[in-house]
């Protein structure tokens, strides 16, 4: 009876337990959390527009070609 | 040769796709202002101090990445395998790349946290093991495309390991109550009420929508990219 409810506060990470000295200075951590996770999606975005830019731009590229060696258009 | 000609005539191209949209700029900018609020203006831990605040990071990015994405990943496979619609196969390759950052987003801030709730970087837990191993099998996946040259094959190959994959994260979910670890089991996805004050669960909650609609946003330039990409490589065939 006694030791679920142990385990069950003891895994609760959103239990309220106030400290006299206040609750740990992690700040550092939370910041390199936030960092990682802005590295991640920008780096992710900044990589897929450029993935989209050049192949439009070859994209582009290969219709016109095409188009040329077709003598007319393709089209949109 | 008068043949190729006709094709490349006929040849329907996709339209333009920008590099960033609007739909992605509202997405960043509901992330940017639920991250302020989260750092500044949501109460800190009195337990964990500032560092319990990844949460608002980490678990979105989980019910993105694990269950959406892979959600999407089989539910797209299975499609696929059943209908062979070429979009089926491009919507499962962009489920699996996006599920796979956003997925690398919680292996990445959990260790973080980890530190210190728990006093270490990485446990081999059942949840974090089977999460790393989810990821793996993603990566796994993408890898294969990349493998496989011709286009049919590619599909249905991917597809059969792609809905295979997928089958971890019920799996994942329950480890919590199946296997006894020091990860903590659901603080809002469980059939209780969320054991969050409200002012924490506003913040989750706004954090879970700007994150599903970054994961959709970055899922569409994903797909669409795609599709580009197709067409490119159908007029160099020509």
């Amino acid at each position: 009876m006694l030791l679920p409810l142990l385990l069950r506060v003891a895994q609760d990470t959103t239990a309220y337990v106030a400290r006299p000295s206040g609750p740990p200075d992690t700040v550092s951590y939370m910041w390199a959390g936030y960092a990682v996770a802005l590295l991640c999606f920008g780096g992710y975005i900044v990589m897929l527009a450029r993935r989209i830019a050049r192949t439009q731009a070859a994209l582009d590229a290969s219709a016109l070609d095409a188009s040329s060696r077709a003598g007319g258009s393709t089209s949109r | 040769m008068a043949s190729s000609v006709t094709t490349a005539e006929r040849m329907e191209l996709p339209a333009r796709v920008r590099p960033v949209d609007g739909f992605l700029l509202v997405s960043l900018v509901l992330v940017v202002a639920t991250c302020v609020r989260a750092i500044w203006f949501t109460p800190v831990d009195a337990m964990l101090g500032a560092a319990q605040k990844i949460f608002y990071v980490h678990v979105p990015a989980a019910i993105a990445g694990l269950y959406i994405a892979c959600g999407l990943l089989a539910v797209a496979s299975i499609g696929y395998l059943w209908i062979k619609d070429e979009r089926l196969d491009r919507l499962a390759e962009a489920s699996a790349e996006v599920g796979l950052l956003f997925m690398g987003v919680v292996l990445a801030t959990g260790p973080i946290w980890a530190r210190t709730s728990w006093g270490t970087w990485w446990v081999w837990e059942a949840r974090i093991t089977s999460t790393l191993f989810l990821w793996l099998l993603v990566l796994g996946y993408l890898v294969l495309r990349g493998a496989v040259e011709s286009a049919e094959s590619r599909a249905r190959l991917s597809a059969v390991m792609g809905s295979l994959a997928a089958l971890l994260v019920p799996f994942i979910h329950l480890t919590v109550r199946l296997f006894r670890g020091m990860h903590p089991g659901p603080v809002v996805l469980k059939p209780e009420k969320p054991s969050l004050p409200p002012e924490m669960l506003t913040t989750f909650l706004l954090a879970l929508l700007a994150f599903l609609m970054l994961f959709f946003a970055l899922l569409r330039m994903r797909f669409r990219w795609a599709g580009l990409r197709n067409a490119q490589a159908e007029l160099e065939a020509v």
